[in-house]
């Protein structure tokens, strides 16, 4: 996290934004790349989004006052660019293209388990607002408040929301077994 | 923390894990040429002796460069594409395309010949139409340069004539003309040296015109003769100095085709004889040249030479493979495949294009005709599909119809 000398130099260096927004790539970049990951099952779209907010902060970063505010800034800059990619996919959808995916990677495939992929499949049918409140909670471990700052919504949604969505995937994981 | 969640953290820290570190890009930062951050200026102290000197200095340094250039008739100020600071790890945003518009002919009079247009189109809008940076009646062939701006080729046949274009504004400019035909080109990775398909010497080709008629024109077939074959020769030249080197097939009638430079500029890729031939850039030979073979009864349409291997499109069975390739593949410098993608049915047209930093693909695929099932059994609307590769998806971002004449082809991005 960079402190509120570095943000103040940044306002007056912009040289200087860069080498803070480096060093928050280089301690944050590859969460923030595997939140959106879950997001958007794309690693190319999630380092695209991730890219897009480093970009984006390096350009607001002398505007920020408060330095506690970057990190979560990241954080919700990354889930507004998942949001619009997956905006983005739904108008491609439109324009049918007949498209065989080739399989993931064996590396990857290893790398999960049957049941780890049954649940994954199961989180990408809820509704986006769930899955980003999951990724918040069970990914990033931000806590309601965070995850509240971060998605631009009110606690008691936050709770509402992840606990109906806990509920919908036990109620598909059952079923599915 | 109840079951689900154990195993919900469970689920997304395994699927988090086949993001490896090693994998990721770069950091954005002064190295990747971001542009300088805004807002630099706290409200209330910007009029500094320090800020107020600064902005005598730069008033002096504007009026020192721009009435000289006024007083030259030059630009006032540098090209847009050079005020642009690229994102090096970015996917491009923009793509472009040449449309060919047919020529206007009545009875046995010309009234308007065949004319190009170099286009800049939305990667993000449906390849919706940005602006025109170009319009020549010889046939253009464009890419866009490591330093972003616009490399064209305007082919008349006996000459060609090769403009920088800023992509910003369209203004172009002249800087080199070759004394010969020049088609599908590449430009190397560093933007320094062109590749390009032309005729043998001795087989000289009639020049286009460079003007619309006036009048009407009395109408010939191929006044000139037909070209009796493709273009047969593969021309590297440095653009900077307009040295080259060539090197010819062995059979003109057996001509090469989608030329690519591979990342590090040391070698060309081309399609030949139905396989991708990589040729050396500094020493180009057909007889020396590595040869990836397609597999039996299979043949190589179009190629592209990207960071992560060649991407080329395969076509199989008993007539054209041309017709209806239904396969992209990526291949290793060895000719081994390690990816796949499937292409739309009835292509009958294909090619790709590459953005400078060689890591993004675009597949333009012309559907409306070609071999085997649905193809033929009913009229199809021809239109240009245009695809992006990403890791394992291949996306449309645009569909530009096929009609009226008008023939749009990507060509760049």
């Amino acid at each position: 996290m960079t402190g509120a000398a570095d943000t103040d130099r940044a306002r007056d260096d912009p040289g200087h934004a860069g080498e803070i927004v480096a060093d928050l790539y280089r301690a944050h970049a590859l969460t923030l790349v595997r939140a959106a990951k879950l997001l958007l099952r794309d690693q190319e779209a999630a380092e695209d989004a991730v890219q897009d907010a480093f970009l984006g902060l390096y350009r607001a970063l002398p505007r920020l006052r408060d330095h506690d505010q970057v990190l979560p800034y990241l954080r919700a800059a990354v889930i507004n660019r998942a949001r619009s990619v997956l905006r983005s996919r739904r108008r491609a959808l439109l324009r049918p293209v007949h498209h065989e995916p080739p399989a993931g990677s064996a590396e990857a495939d290893a790398m999960i388990r049957e049941d780890q992929r049954a649940v994954i499949i199961a989180v990408a049918g809820l509704p986006r607002r769930a899955r980003e409140i999951l990724v918040c909670r069970y990914y990033m471990g931000l806590s309601d408040a965070e995850t509240a700052a971060v998605l631009g919504v009110s606690r008691g949604t936050v709770s509402s929301t992840a606990s109906r969505a806990l509920a919908a995937l036990g109620r598909d994981l059952k079923e599915g077994t | 923390m109840n079951e689900i969640e154990e195993r919900l953290r469970d689920a997304f820290d395994a699927d988090a894990q086949t993001v490896r570190p090693d994998s990721l890009r770069p950091p954005p930062g002064r190295d990747a040429g971001l542009p300088r951050p805004t807002g630099g200026l706290r409200r209330g102290n910007w009029l500094t002796p320090l800020a107020a000197a600064a902005a005598v200095a730069a008033v002096v340094l504007a009026v020192a460069v721009v009435v000289p250039r006024i007083w030259t008739g030059g630009p006032a100020h540098k090209p847009r594409h050079q005020q642009r600071h690229a994102t090096a790890t970015r996917q491009p945003r923009t793509f472009l395309t040449v449309t060919t518009s047919p020529p206007v002919i009545h009875g046995d009079h010309l009234l308007k010949y065949q004319a190009f247009t170099l286009e800049k189109r939305s990667a993000h809008h449906g390849g919706r139409l940005i602006r025109v940076l170009m319009r020549s009646l010889g046939a253009i062939d464009a890419v866009v340069a490591p330093d972003g701006s616009v490399v064209a080729v305007a082919d008349y046949g006996c000459r060609s004539q090769v403009f920088r274009i800023d992509p910003g504004t369209g203004a172009r400019r002249l800087i080199r003309t070759l004394p010969e035909s020049a088609q599908n080109m590449a430009l190397s990775p560093d933007g320094s040296k062109l590749a390009y398909l032309t005729y043998p010497a001795s087989d000289r080709q009639p020049c286009g015109p460079a003007r619309q008629p006036t009048a009407p024109v009395r109408y010939q077939v191929n006044p000139g003769g037909l070209a009796q074959f493709l273009p047969s020769v593969v021309a590297i030249v440095d653009l900077a100095t307009g040295t080259g080197v060539r090197a010819a097939t062995a059979n003109p009638g057996d001509p090469p085709w989608s030329l690519s430079w591979s990342p590090d500029g040391k070698a060309i890729a081309a399609v030949h004889s139905n396989s991708v031939e990589l040729l050396s850039a500094a020493h180009p030979d057909f007889a020396a040249a590595r040869r990836l073979r397609p597999p039996s009864g299979c043949g190589y349409v179009a190629s592209t030479w990207t960071v992560s291997g060649i991407l080329a499109v395969l076509g199989c069975g008993k007539q054209d493979p041309a017709l209806s390739p239904r396969t992209l593949i990526r291949l290793s410098t060895a000719g081994q495949r390690t990816q796949a993608w499937r292409l739309p049915a009835c292509i009958d047209g294909v090619h790709l294009v590459v953005d400078p930093t060689r890591r993004y693909v675009l597949v333009q695929s012309d559907v409306g005709y070609g071999n085997g099932r649905p193809c033929g059994l009913r009229y199809m609307t021809w239109s240009a599909r245009i695809l992006r590769v990403r890791r394992d998806a291949l996306t449309a971002i645009a569909v530009l119809p096929l009609q009226g004449g008008d023939e749009p082809q990507v060509t760049g991005w």
